[in-house]
Formats: C-alpha cells, sequence, structure tokens
C-alpha cells in the first residue's frame, strides 16, 4: 500500500517536471491550447472515418496543425488569413507551427519520420523529391479535386514541379524567377535617357562594374549572400555554359570538369576586377538590408527573386529599375531560376477528414481573393492564376515585381532539378565555391574535386 | 524507517533518473546499434563496419574537422583555464565586494547554451562590428576577423573565455584551502610571490586544475553552438568543427548511421584524452597523501 502511494507521488513529481519541460505559449513555435490538440498518431489510429468531434477540444471542432517557415511580415498575415478563415468555418481550428528557415528542415524530417509531422506544411522545392523518395510523406491533391482547385496553377508548373509518378505531391505558394535589380541613381552614367540599363553579356556587366569602382572606390556592382553567389551567378555561368541543368533528374551531373572551371573563371573575374563587394565582407550580412552598402547606395545592383524586390528596396530613398540575367555572347538559355518559390503539401499519414479538411483550407488559402488580399505576396507572386489576378485587380503588385514577372517569363530559362537544391548537393557547390574564391584551390583542381564529390552525393541519393 | 528514506530518495531523483534513461542512456546505447546500419531516419540497413571504414579511409572531411576541433580544443581549454585562476586569485584577494565580482563574472555561464554570447560575438567581430569601430577610433583599421580564413578560428577560440563561471568558482573555493601556515611560512623564510604560488599554491590546487582541465576539455571538445550559428562552419570549412560536421550529416544528409559512427569516434577521443590525463596526473597532481 505504501509502495503504491510512494508510486502514485513519483509519477505525480514526472509528471509535473515534464510538464515544466514542454512548450510555454511564449515560446516561437505556437502550439494551440492543450485541449484541442491532438497529435497526428493519434488520429492515424482511428479508423480514418470523420470523427472530427474527438480531434478538437470542442464538440464538433476538426483542428489542423499548419507549419511554415519565414520573417514576421509572412507570420503576421498568415495568422491574419487563419483567423479570417476560422471565422468563416467554426466547425475548423487551424493550429500554427511557425519558426524561421533555420532548422525547419531538420525538424519537418524528424517529425516526419515519428509520425508527428503537421498536417499541413511548407515545403522547399528542393526538397519534394528526396522527401518523396524516403519518406512517402505526401498526400495526392489529385484525390480531392473536389476539395480544391488545381486548374488554377499553371500546368507546367504542375507538371515540371508539382507531380511525382503521376500524383500531386505539392502546390507552389507562389512562384519566382531570378532578375537584376539595379539602383538607377547610382548607375545614371550607364542607364539610357529612361533610366533603362543595357546588360545584356557578361563583359557590359564587368565592364560596367569596373568602370563604377574605378570612379568611386567604396561602390561595387553588385554583392550577394553565399546563396547568392552561388544560385544567382555561379550556377546561372554554368548552365549559360553547357545549356543544361546541372544536376539531372537521373542523379547525373549536367556539366563535366571543364566547363565548371570555365564556369569558375568568368565567375572569379566578378571579384578580381572589383565588381563585386569582397565575398569575405559581403557574407558576413545575413540579408541585404544588413549590408551598408546596400543600404547606403553604393551597391549598382543585385541578382534576386522578382518575389523579393519590394522587400529589398523596403525604406530606401533611390531610384530603381529591373532588367534580366546577363549571359554569355553565345548562350542559349539563361540560367535564371524560374520556380515555385514556396510549396506546400498535406500530410500523407493522417486520417480522410483531416485530408479533406486540409485540402479545402488550402483551396482557400490559395485560390481565393479573399485571402490573397490578406496574403499579398508574402509568399512571393502567386501561383495560383486566381490569387495573381485579385493582387494585379487591386494593384498589389508593385510596377517592379509586375516589371520583373514579365522579364523572367520572357526568358529562356530551364526548369529547376528535382535534387539541384538539395541540401547535400548545395553544400558540396557552396564548399568548392568558397574554395575558389578564397584562393585554396585553383578552378581546374576545384572543378574535378567538385565534380567527384557531388557525383558520390549523387550516387547516395540515387540509392534511396 | 530507512526502507521510507530510500525510496523517498529515489523519488527526489526520479526525475533526474528519467531524464538520464530516456535522454542520455537510450540515445547512447541505440546510437552505438546505429553506428552499424545505414539509416536516413525512414529506412534501415545493416551495413557493418561500413560507416567506420569509410570514415577513415574516404572520408575528405572527418581528419580535417577533426584536426580543427582538437586545435580548437587545444588552444581554448588552457587559456579558459588560465583565465578563470587568474579571476579567482583576484577575487580570493578581495576584501570587499567579492559577491558582487562573483556574480558579473559567473554570469556569462549561465546565458542559456552560449547562444546569446555567439549573436554577441557575431556583432563585436563583424567587419563593421564594435571592435573595429573601437580600433578605428583610435586609427587603427581592423582585420575582417570572422571573413579571414587565416584568423576566424583564432577569434573564435576566445569564446569560451567568457563562460569561465564554473572553473573560477572550483578554482576559488581550492584557492580559499590552501593552508595559510604554509605560504606564511615560506614569505617567512624569503620566499618571492611567484615561489609561494609555483610550490605552494599550485600544487596545492593541483587537483582542482586537474578536474577542470578533464571537465573543460570535454565540455569544448564538443563545442557547437559558435561555430553553428556565428559562421556556419565556414570560411572555407576553417570553423567546421567536428560537432557542426556530425550534425550536418546527421541532420542535413540524414545519414543517422554515419554520424552516429561518428560520434562514436569523437567519445573514444574522449575517452583516449581522459585516460591519458589520468595518466599523467599521477606526476604532477598532489592529493596531499604521497609519501
Amino acid at each position: 500500500m505504501r509502495k503504491r502511494g510512494l508510486a502514485v507521488l513519483m509519477a505525480a513529481v514526472l509528471g509535473t517536471t515534464l510538464a515544466a519541460c514542454g512548450n510555454t505559449p511564449d515560446s516561437k513555435t505556437t502550439k494551440a491550447p492543450e485541449n484541442t490538440v491532438k497529435t497526428t498518431e493519434e488520429r492515424t489510429t482511428e479508423d480514418g472515418n470523420d470523427k472530427t468531434s474527438e480531434a478538437g477540444g470542442q464538440e464538433g471542432e476538426l483542428s489542423l496543425r499548419f507549419s511554415w517557415w519565414g520573417g514576421d511580415a509572412r507570420h503576421e498575415a498568415t495568422l491574419k488569413a487563419i483567423e479570417v478563415y476560422e471565422k468563416a468555418n467554426p466547425g475548423i481550428k487551424i493550429e500554427p507551427e511557425y519558426s524561421s528557415f533555420s532548422g525547419y528542415y531538420e525538424k519537418l524530417v524528424t517529425q516526419l519520420a515519428s509520425g508527428n509531422a503537421p498536417d499541413i506544411f511548407q515545403v522547399d522545392q528542393g526538397w519534394v523529391a528526396e522527401l518523396y523518395a524516403r519518406g512517402d510523406a505526401f498526400a495526392d491533391f489529385s484525390d480531392y479535386k473536389d476539395s480544391i482547385d488545381l486548374a488554377q496553377i499553371p500546368e507546367s508548373m504542375m507538371t515540371d514541379y508539382c507531380t511525382i509518378d503521376g500524383q500531386v505531391m505539392v502546390l507552389p505558394f507562389g512562384y519566382n524567377g531570378t532578375v537584376f535589380l539595379y539602383n538607377k541613381t547610382l548607375l545614371a552614367d550607364w542607364c539610357d535617357a529612361e533610366g533603362n540599363l543595357e546588360v545584356k553579356t557578361w563583359d557590359d556587366f564587368l565592364e560596367i562594374g569596373k568602370a563604377l569602382h574605378e570612379k568611386d572606390p567604396e561602390s561595387y556592382m553588385t554583392t550577394a549572400v553565399t546563396d547568392g553567389y552561388l544560385r544567382y551567378i555561379l550556377k546561372p555561368m554554368l548552365e549559360q555554359i553547357t545549356g543544361k541543368i546541372d544536376v539531372q533528374d537521373d542523379f547525373t551531373l549536367g556539366f563535366g570538369p571543364e566547363e565548371l572551371a570555365k564556369a569558375y573563371d568568368s565567375f572569379m573575374k566578378i571579384f578580381t576586377e572589383q565588381v563585386s563587394q569582397p565575398y569575405e565582407e559581403a557574407v558576413l550580412y545575413d540579408s541585404m538590408q544588413n549590408n551598408p552598402l546596400w543600404l547606403n547606395g553604393k551597391i549598382g545592383g543585385i541578382f534576386l527573386f522578382f518575389s523579393n524586390i519590394d522587400t529589398e528596396i523596403a525604406g530606401l530613398d533611390y531610384d530603381y529599375g529591373v532588367t534580366a540575367m546577363p549571359m554569355f555572347q553565345d548562350a542559349k538559355v539563361s540560367g535564371q531560376e524560374c520556380c515555385p518559390s514556396l510549396m506546400v503539401a498535406i500530410n500523407k499519414n493522417i486520417d480522410g477528414a483531416h485530408k479533406k479538411a486540409a485540402a479545402e483550407f488550402l483551396d482557400w488559402f490559395i485560390n481565393s481573393e479573399e485571402a490573397s488580399l490578406i496574403l499579398g505576396t508574402v509568399r512571393g507572386v502567386p501561383g495560383s492564376a486566381s490569387a495573381l489576378e485579385a493582387l494585379e485587380k487591386n494593384g498589389m503588385l508593385s510596377d517592379l515585381m509586375s516589371q520583373g514577372i514579365k522579364i523572367s517569363n520572357d526568358t529562356l530559362s530551364l526548369k529547376n532539378g528535382a535534387y539541384e537544391l538539395n541540401a547535400s548537393v548545395k553544400a558540396v557547390f557552396v564548399e568548392y565555391m568558397e574554395k575558389v574564391i578564397y584562393g585554396v584551390s585553383s578552378p581546374e583542381d576545384a572543378a574535378q574535386g567538385m565534380t567527384e564529390d557531388l557525383e558520390s552525393v549523387l550516387a547516395e541519393l540515387g540509392k534511396k | 524507517m530507512y526502507k521510507k528514506d530510500k525510496y523517498l530518495g529515489y523519488c527526489f531523483i526520479a526525475p533526474w533518473l528519467l531524464g538520464f534513461l530516456v535522454l542520455t542512456l537510450y540515445p547512447f546505447v541505440v546510437s552505438f546499434v546505429y553506428s552499424f546500419t545505414d539509416y536516413d531516419m525512414f529506412k534501415m540497413q545493416f551495413a557493418g563496419l561500413q560507416n567506420y571504414i569509410d570514415i577513415f579511409t574516404k572520408d575528405k572531411i572527418f581528419m580535417g574537422s577533426l584536426g580543427k576541433t582538437l586545435l580548437y580544443t587545444a588552444v581554448s581549454v588552457p587559456l579558459k583555464l588560465l583565465v578563470a585562476l587568474l579571476v579567482a586569485m583576484m577575487l580570493n584577494k578581495l576584501k570587499r565586494g567579492r559577491a558582487v565580482y562573483y556574480t558579473i563574472f559567473y554570469l556569462p555561464s549561465i546565458l542559456g547554451s552560449s547562444v546569446a554570447l555567439a549573436v554577441l560575438w557575431k556583432y563585436v567581430f563583424k567587419k563593421d562590428g564594435l571592435l573595429n569601430l573601437l580600433l578605428g577610433a583610435v586609427g587603427i583599421s581592423g582585420a575582417n576577423w570572422l571573413g579571414d580564413p587565416n584568423l576566424v578560428l583564432y577569434v573564435m577560440m576566445l569564446l569560451p573565455l567568457w563562460q569561465m563561471g564554473a572553473p573560477m568558482v572550483l578554482f576559488l573555493a581550492a584557492l580559499k584551502n590552501v593552508p595559510v601556515d604554509l605560504t606564511e611560512a615560506a614569505r617567512i623564510d624569503g620566499a618571492r610571490p611567484f615561489q609561494v604560488f609555483k610550490s605552494i599554491t599550485l600544487p596545492m590546487i593541483s587537483p582542482i586544475i586537474f578536474f577542470n582541465a578533464i571537465m573543460q576539455t570535454i565540455e569544448i571538445i564538443q563545442i557547437f553552438t559558435p561555430a553553428y550559428l556565428i559562421t556556419k562552419g565556414g570560411p572555407v570549412k576553417q570553423t567546421y568543427l567536428y560537432s557542426l560536421y556530425l550534425y550536418d550529416t546527421a541532420f542535413r544528409d540524414l545519414r543517422i548511421g554515419y554520424a552516429s559512427a561518428l560520434s562514436w569516434i569523437l567519445f573514444a577521443v574522449i575517452i583516449t584524452f581522459t585516460l591519458v590525463f589520468f595518466a599523467l596526473s599521477k606526476k604532477w597532481v598532489y592529493y596531499g597523501d604521497e609519501k
């Protein structure tokens, strides 16, 4: 009897301790009140019938966990949209789980592996193929055609990025393309009377950059963060040389060491000829908004996704223009990334009622005018035709962004390979790019080493 | 009565015990099993010793990362102990306000997981950070501390110094226990302060130096936060410390089996260092019971 009493006491102590370790309501990743939370695991044990009353805290309430990453603007807009949806659909409770990008992928993979992933989750285009191959994580949207209008997504985007093995695994929140956003005030000497900048080739780009730096040694033609140097300059140069996707979907490379060495030679000119801010200085800033040269109007322009134009020039008092990516004289394709910016999936391992409710919510979230007007471009320029139309009709796309969309759409580009932005693949690209920039490796040695390492990473990925 | 106390004891340690079993012992055992598998969080396949063989024969990053980590540890640990000892000696001399200084020096050690310190470090050592601003004010053009591959690791080595609270407290306790009669007798015999320190203080506190050296080596060899938060291992992998490599292998590349093998190799390295420390300790640690 005494033992039992102690056991009860111990259990109480443990319960209290563990509860104390749990998330506080103030923690960054918000969770709904405990009485409304039911884990995915618990739901999957149900028989798949609509037992919605059990899933929510209140009678008849169905709750859906929705996770995404982003900055404050995206969080605020999404929370507001959720509030509006919940008001219009009293039986549905959306539990937001949001954070910054850092650590999101690691957390999502762990959740998927442990069967505790959210019902709806935002994913990056570069993760889709791997998560599909490894985890079989995505529900097929085409099973919920009655709940969500898939026709609003352009067909090419559906085929290239959303469909795997005939199943619609993900949908795009937004789409993006690379453009060059330039500071007309700083580059006035090189712009025509209308303020248009003529940079058709990389030679034009280098020439203007050199002249600019000579005129004002504090100024540079461009700058970027590590990811930007890779995705907006080095990789496009490589694709312009080969005319192929760098990392093909059959786990082979679209380039050889000679072509890569050639790309490195051209890429390095932006540093050796002082066209770019020195790499070791530029990459210490997490974003353009922290880079004093950009803020002080000392940077000619930056390569970026057109969706980010308004964010990057927010609060700056200069005159800006947009133009297409420079290309090599004989290049056939631009190498710009023209792809969905952020994607969304429904967890495969939840019951039918939750999947259907998730599809209905996403239909409203992605396609409706009401949601589009709340969300604006916080997830990029909408991938859905109806949402894009709503933004255009209400004048919610800036002139620069509209120009960016047009320029990007008019530029010939290849689709992003399924594994091109895979985290392990990207890590190899970054490692060797830095070796060349810092002079640790010659372009030729780096090209050889990188090709070998990429082949070994791709072989590993291909095994799955 | 004794029995009752025993159960009550278990009751008190129950939260810790559960935490130890679930969060330490279980991962410890399981990671050993995983290290012999090819496991990506979704599928698992037995791989025998392949992970270990690959680490020593094919892995291009392993040796560099381990080397950087050992260098980091070899410089940071003595430096941290030296600063902790100096601060403890100063505090020991204080007649008034000891508690205030004690708190001030200990404070950085309780800032959670050193995340705040790492972020602060970044803002101090950036090209346009606080340090270069101060240097600029006196006409010195500061280096690019975090962007220069030749400097960055050394800058990061200074970070653990902020968190010398724990060894400092132990040193302070040890210094208080140095018998005053010995030091006074030495002084009367004409010993200079440095001689007193070298021949009396140091031997008397040597068990604590030994303990601190082992604990700090174990802690610093596993250091993760500064490399992850300040430099992400760059530039050119100069700060790609072992724990960060292990983390990337597990959670970015999803090679849990391989990462587990890496973690067991680190464990073996730590055990080896500890055994070597113990073996060497016989030569310089004074416990007072030597003949």
